[in-house]
């Protein structure tokens, strides 16, 4: 029985053998290995491996290099020292650039890439860590908060309609006391994805993001709390939905199912119940897509 | 030159080393490497990651000249991995010398692809997902070649022959580091 269990977590126990497992995950392999001696053995002669591999080739990658190496070395420290120069001005962009790459790049396959394009992506932003960019970038004051004020919303549903090539209907969070303060829309592979922010009678900023979430490792409900950031993402047909706040984990999760709620399409004869008014200090109430 | 990058090659020439076994052949695919990555240097995205970089440009190196000497050598030998003696480093340790023969014989048998995903997860370090990226292959099959490498070289190395030039036997040897 036990046996089953180890082997559904045998990927799970080499990664506990590289140190790549998170905390919890690590109790969890620490707990089975007390148990079972037999695979604590086994544990213990791969990391041993790993050392004797350390210890056996170690000496070489710190003997002096062959003067053709020595020749090459110097010549391409210059050329890649002189290409980040060329670029200094990046790191004054890269948050702005680098949220629209996230959002750009988030659908490019990360099993294959050829070094002859020489784009090495760095590990590919999940959608919820683009989401979480954008709501920390746009809601954090680095910029206009919005592109649309809420009256123009609407328009921001109809131009991501097309672009995502699925109705959208715009979440409403008036339950839970967040009203619509406008939006924006970004580039994504496939289109575009857009970021929806919320603002409650204390100030508190809420991003409700969607995109299309097909290529980028999305496939469940995923929450996340960090330390001072919470999401909460799931999947509505092919486009991913991701709310994010600056708020608990609990409270975040309750506006996050009000948002999944209110795009649940309506029963018949519900649409009055269905949005009581996104922005109730403004005249233009965003009037989502007809499901 | 950035400290980086000294870095980068000293794990470049370890992992070479290590793959093809031979020293010579080891410096040649390195230096191969430097000379690829120097005339495509413009291409490198500066922030992203430079040993990522390097190791693909090795690695494809290394893959082609497997092609292209599978393509000249007859299909029964075993060409992918030199059986050229290696230097070892001078432990003073008997024991631990012949432990580190026996894992260098065992990564000697494995196939090359598990020998490399082995070496770039256990020995230097990478991430999976990293590996899987330099590999080329999804992270599933790194998952796998790791199982079934590090698999079959602990087998390798608990039923190691004894060896000729000491009394004990690999067994014995084995039991004891394992207690």
């Amino acid at each position: 029985m036990s046996a089953m269990i180890l082997r559904i977590d045998e990927h799970e126990l080499h990664l506990y053998v590289d140190d790549h497992l998170g905390e919890a995950r690590r109790r969890v392999v620490e707990a089975l290995l007390r148990d079972h001696p037999e695979v604590a053995a086994r544990v213990s002669d791969y990391r041993h491996q790993n050392e004797l591999m350390r210890q056996l080739f170690d000496p070489v990658g710190s003997a002096p290099p062959t003067d053709d190496q020595e020749r090459l070395l110097r010549a391409l420290g210059q050329r890649l020292g002189r290409s980040r120069l060329a670029t200094l001005w990046r790191p004054a962009m890269a948050t702005a650039a680098g949220l629209l790459l996230a959002a750009t790049l988030g659908a490019v396959s990360t099993e294959y890439y050829d070094e002859r394009t020489a784009v090495v992506p760095e590990p590919m932003p999940s959608f919820a860590d683009t989401a979480a960019r954008v709501h920390s970038f746009y809601a954090g004051g680095a910029s206009e908060p919005t592109e649309f004020g809420a009256d123009a919303a609407t328009k921001l549903g109809t131009l991501l309609d097309k672009r995502l090539g699925a109705p959208l209907r715009l979440p409403d969070l008036s339950q839970k006391g967040f009203s619509l303060v406008g939006g924006r829309l970004l580039p994504a592979v496939d289109g575009a994805a857009a970021q929806l922010l919320y603002r409650d009678q204390a100030g508190r900023l809420v991003t409700v993001f969607l995109g299309p979430a097909d290529k980028t490792r999305l496939t469940a409900t995923q929450a996340t709390e960090r330390k001072d950031l919470s999401l909460y993402a799931w999947l509505d047909g092919r486009i991913g939905v991701a709310v994010v706040g600056g708020l608990s984990g609990d409270e975040l999760r309750g506006i996050a199912e009000a948002a999944q709620r209110s795009l649940l399409p309506p029963p018949n004869g519900a649409r009055s119940e269905e949005r009581p008014g996104v922005t109730p200090d403004k005249d233009g109430h965003p009037e989502a897509s007809r499901t | 030159m950035q400290p980086a990058l000294a870095e980068h090659i000293a794990a470049l020439r370890r992992y070479a080393r290590a793959l093809l076994g031979d020293r010579i052949d080891a410096d040649d695919l390195v230096q191969d490497c430097l000379a690829r990555a120097l005339s495509r240097a413009h291409l490198w995205r500066p922030g992203t990651d430079l040993r990522a970089w390097l190791f693909t440009i090795l690695h494809n190196i290394h893959i082609n000249n497997l092609r292209s000497r599978r393509a000249h050598v007859a299909a029964n030998e075993d060409l992918s991995y030199g059986r050229t003696a290696r230097a070892m480093a001078a432990l003073p340790d008997q024991d631990a010398r012949l432990e580190l023969r026996d894992l260098e014989r065992a990564l000697d048998r494995i196939p090359d692809e598990q020998r490399q995903v082995l070496l770039l997860v256990g020995m230097e370090g990478m991430s999976y997902d990293e590996a899987a990226r330099v590999v080329g292959v999804p992270i599933g099959t790194i998952m796998s070649r790791v199982a079934r490498g590090r698999d079959a070289l602990r087998r390798s190395m608990m039923f190691a022959e004894p060896s000729l030039d000491s009394a004990g036997d690999g067994r014995a040897r084995h039991l004891r580091r394992v207690k």
